[in-house]
């Protein structure tokens, strides 16, 4: 088996995400630890090329088995998003986001058929997938239902570095109230988020992956003084997962928690026990991996930065570092 | 015990009765005895009422004016409650004792200082506990006592939401358009200076907190991880709304260290200054 075969969505076209993609894609150390491939629109990749004085040779195919990386050129899947005169670089609008959707799941398609091993997308912008209709909440579920997994099923994992160590941070509920999220954690969903964890990490190359779970209540429920739900779901759940063998412990007060050292990865109940964690400590932003469908699948820590779009000025660092984690090559612990 | 512990770990220090003058080397000492003989390590419930009579006995110093301020070590929960003595915290039994009628918990450590709207409860249970008039009390005991206990003549208060993305507009749940919206309003409109509600998660960015005083969360697990994360353990808890300053280490009592020598007094110290900072800024604010 060769390199992994990455697949790169664009993102949104008006936005920094086709020069990222396409200075990842050109660079060194990418093309040594993965082969990656682009997906978007051939005219707007054309144009950030031209905007950035890049000169790919890009190989336009239809599907992701003609793909070639022998010969020095960058494959890209196409997809016919513009006509001429169609994309304005840096605005929002309609076309450009429903462009960056059709690129993520063009990618995530490619994925499901076996033909890339996985997914980065490029950053998208809220607004103009709004304006197209569409509705979005984030790509776990975007991925889940691209998948045909139920949507409650996938999970989040925000994925960045903080003072030199990679943080990874997985969601048993994401986007719902706080009262309905408490009402969302069952054994079940617990156990299947702690599992999904355990998989994308030994997908990422983490070959024994150590895992630390929260609490729901404060300090962990301090024994069933305030709630109970870390006796009857949470305590329970990461037992189920020991039983099948995912080294995972808890349930730790989500206070304490992130001081622990030696974990590859902390799953959290709900949304702000760890999006408050990343956001702070994040300096350059985190990563979101989806986790609990057959994709592996990451976006960019960053947003499409429309004021900066098409003027050369786009760093790829983050796409970069996406991509080495997909690959397996980042740093763990 | 306090002779035994520092035989046992190996210092070497002098206990002497408060009234007597200190030499070097010397801790003053109020005598309280414990009611059966203790081993370090070792939880024994028959001494719950002495754990709480070392409480009732400051309580009655700070009353008293005999003390500045308080400041509390670690106590085991569990044990107090295992002995037939009803406790959630020490927060919650100064503010009994003491008849306060609203008391805040505030954490403060690596820069920040953080409120709860909520403390020691299950997280189920923190939507119903929420409401328009304990917030209302608890933003004004807030706001009072940061100008009376850190001196800050004008308080600006960080509120965060309780739902994802502060509710996204009621699209995650309603309780920051029903409850902390409207609270909000209404002590603004007195001249708080308030901002909120905020999403909880990008509330602790450097620029969000250059333009507060204080941090003010609904609940535990939303203030305290990146509190305890920035201060890398060595945090301190503060009580507002007793009559008292009170403040004490921000960690439990680790029970598996107890007597291995190998316990950090980091937070501990960190307390103690802060509480005599606190009696200082209120003899200031006083004069």
């Amino acid at each position: 088996m060769g390199l992994p075969r990455i697949a790169i969505a664009t993102g949104d076209p008006a936005g920094i995400g086709p020069e990222i993609a396409l200075k990842a894609a050109l660079a060194s150390q990418v093309k040594k630890i993965c082969r990656p491939l682009l997906v978007g629109d051939r005219g707007a990749i054309e144009a950030h090329a031209d905007a950035c004085g890049l000169e790919p040779n890009l190989r336009c195919v239809t599907r992701a088995a003609d793909a070639n990386w022998g010969d020095g050129a960058l494959t890209l899947i196409e997809r016919r998003q513009f006509k001429p005169g169609e994309l304005h670089i840096g605005a929002i609008a309609a076309p450009h986001g429903e462009a960056a959707l059709d690129s993520a799941k063009t990618a995530i398609d490619a994925a499901l058929a076996g033909e890339v091993d996985a997914v980065v997308a490029a950053p998208h912008t809220e607004s103009s997938i709004k304006l197209a209709g569409i509705e979005f909440d984030g790509y776990p579920t975007f991925v889940a239902r691209c998948a045909g997994v139920s949507p409650e099923d996938a999970f989040l994992m925000l994925c960045f570095e903080s003072g030199g160590i990679e943080m990874r941070i997985a969601h048993a509920t994401l986007h719902a109230s706080l009262r309905r999220a408490i009402k969302l954690l069952t054994r079940d969903r617990v156990l299947n988020a702690i599992r999904s964890t355990d998989s994308a990490l030994r997908r990422m190359g983490v070959a024994h992956p150590r895992i630390a779970v929260s609490g729901l209540n404060p300090h962990a429920g301090e024994g069933g003084l305030f709630g109970d739900e870390e006796q009857a779901i949470i305590g329970p759940a990461i037992a189920d997962a020991k039983k099948n063998d995912v080294d995972a412990e808890g349930p730790f007060g989500a206070d304490v928690m992130f001081l622990k050292k030696g974990y590859d990865a902390f799953v959290v109940m709900i949304h702000d026990q760890g999006h408050i964690m990343a956001k702070t400590h994040a300096f350059s932003g985190a990563a979101a991996l989806t986790l609990g469908t057959p994709v592996l699948f990451s976006s960019v820590a960053h947003g499409s930065a429309l004021d900066i779009a098409g003027k050369n000025r786009a760093d790829p660092g983050a796409i970069i570092s996406a991509i080495k984690r997909l690959a397996g090559t980042s740093s763990a612990r | 015990m306090l002779e035994s512990r520092a035989r046992q770990l190996g210092l070497r220090v002098q206990l002497s009765d408060p009234g007597a003058g200190l030499t070097r080397g010397s801790i003053a000492c109020l005598h309280i005895p414990l009611s059966v003989p203790c081993r370090a390590g070792t939880l024994d419930p028959r001494n719950a009422p002495y754990v709480i009579s070392l409480i009732d006995r400051a309580i009655e110093g700070c009353k008293a004016g005999e003390f500045a301020a308080l400041t509390t070590a670690p106590v085991h929960k569990g044990v107090i409650n295992d002995g037939g003595i009803p406790f959630v915290g020490h927060t919650e039994y100064l503010a009994e004792r003491t008849g306060a009628a609203q008391v805040v918990m505030v954490l403060a450590g690596g820069g920040l200082r953080v409120a709860l709207a909520t403390t020691h409860l299950a997280l189920k249970d923190v939507p119903r506990a929420l409401t328009r008039e304990g917030l209302e009390r608890t933003i004004r005991v807030l706001h009072a006592e940061l100008i009376r206990r850190f001196g800050i003549s004008a308080p600006r208060i960080l509120v965060a939401g309780l739902n994802p993305h502060g509710g996204e507009g009621g699209y995650f749940g309603r309780e920051e358009i029903e409850v902390i919206g409207p609270v909000l309003e209404k002590l603004r409109a007195e001249g708080l200076q308030l901002t909120g509600p905020l999403p909880a998660d990008t509330l602790f960015v450097p620029d969000r907190l250059a333009a507060g005083d204080c941090v003010l969360a609904m609940y535990h697990d939303q203030g305290l991880p990146v509190l305890k994360y920035a201060s890398f353990g060595r945090g301190i808890n503060v009580t507002l709304g007793l009559p008292m300053v009170r403040t004490s280490a921000d960690h439990g009592t680790a029970i598996e260290l107890a007597g291995t020598g190998r316990a950090e007094p980091g937070s501990l110290i960190e307390a103690v200054e802060a509480a005599i900072e606190m009696a200082r800024a209120e003899m200031r604010t006083a004069c």
